[in-house]
């Protein structure tokens, strides 16, 4: 069961995939959805707290998405932070690369409404059973 | 000719030239002469390759501020469907609201056919939903069309540097050995892409190699 009432942030350079995302994350029950452009500006409002999620592309100036990922881990702060990789960077090494660097989970571009979910979902359980652990 | 001039000055003692010494004269005479004739047809090619080489240079920004404006225009017209489609999906929830209240009030053969209604229109939220995602299309037309941009610039760098120096042979022999550069790069990754893309159902096989699924 995902907790909806948590803060999601969304990090997209493309407006058009944020609307997206935003839209179906909404679909599932999240109302409070905070967007970044890249991320740079992602890890600025992490820092800031409260966030319960992070779900981010991969390709983005300033600061990519496995760089964001990276920073995030070694944060004492926002370590254990669920972070989803939804990417059109659909090679192997990448998807290897985003695991070796503490990816929750990976989504790849074009996807649909019900493997987002499906992935919110696994992502949300994997924390509930390292929690009870 | 400077051929005839080089080979054939007279300098001190020539007249006591072997035969020997003239056939090697006349060897050397045919192959500066051969030269001369590779030289200038070597020439005229690069003079005949200017011109095409420099209106290409200048019409390469041309294509790409296309490129951008192809992107904009996806991106706009992504934004207009996805703001219809939020509008399909207010009404549709004012609509199963007002369904759903009507049921409240009626029993018998009206409460069936509401019910139906009230599912059909719940089936519309997942096929708004799903119009939504399919327009993440637009972001995959984006990213190719940046780094087909990438690739155009750098011709353009490569094609004026040609214009500039004339070492077209030397640029070709570089360009095609070494295989460096961002634009060659970006052009391997879009071709590999096309064979090497993983579907989700081979990541989630990868991932759960790694113990997630």
């Amino acid at each position: 069961m995902i907790d909806t009432g948590m803060k999601v942030l969304v990090v997209d350079d493309m407006s058009t995939m944020r609307r997206i995302v935003k839209n179906v994350l909404r679909q599932i029950g999240f109302s409070d959805i905070v967007e970044a452009e890249n991320g740079q500006d992602a890890l600025t409002q992490l820092k800031a707290g409260g966030f319960g999620l992070v779900v981010s592309d991969w390709n983005m100036p300033v600061m990519q998405g496995i760089e964001l990922l990276r920073a995030i881990r070694a944060d004492p702060d926002l370590k254990t932070l669920p972070f989803l990789m939804v990417t059109a960077e659909a090679q192997k090494e990448n998807l290897i690369e985003a695991v070796q660097a503490g990816v929750s989970n990976y989504v790849v571009k074009p996807f649909t409404a019900e493997v987002l979910q499906g992935k919110l979902e696994k992502v949300f359980s994997n924390v509930q059973s390292v929690k009870t652990s | 000719m400077l051929v005839d001039r080089v080979i054939g000055a007279e300098g001190p003692g020539a007249e006591e030239m072997s035969e020997e010494g003239e056939n090697e004269k006349r060897s050397i005479k045919m192959e500066m002469e051969e030269l001369a004739k590779y030289v200038e047809v070597i020439t005229q090619a690069i003079r005949d390759m200017e011109s095409p080489v420099t209106s290409t240079s200048d019409q390469l920004p041309q294509a790409t501020l296309h490129l951008h404006d192809l992107a904009k225009m996806t991106e706009d017209g992504t934004h207009k469907v996805l703001s219809l489609t939020e509008e399909l999906e207010r009404n549709r929830e004012v609509i199963q609201y007002h369904l759903e209240q009507l049921r409240a009030n009626v029993a018998g053969r009206a409460a069936k056919d509401l019910d139906a209604i009230v599912a059909l229109v719940k089936l519309d939220e997942v096929r708004l939903l799903n119009i939504h995602v399919a327009l993440s299309f637009q972001d995959l037309v984006a990213q190719r069309v940046a780094k087909l941009v990438s690739i155009l610039n750098e011709i353009q760098h490569k094609l004026l540097k040609l214009v500039v120096i004339f070492g077209i042979q030397q640029q070709k022999g570089e360009a095609g050995s070494s295989g460096e550069g961002r634009g060659y790069e970006m052009l391997r990754q879009l071709e590999s892409s096309k064979t090497t893309a993983l579907q989700q159902d081979l990541v989630d096989s990868i991932l759960s190699e790694y113990g997630m699924s």
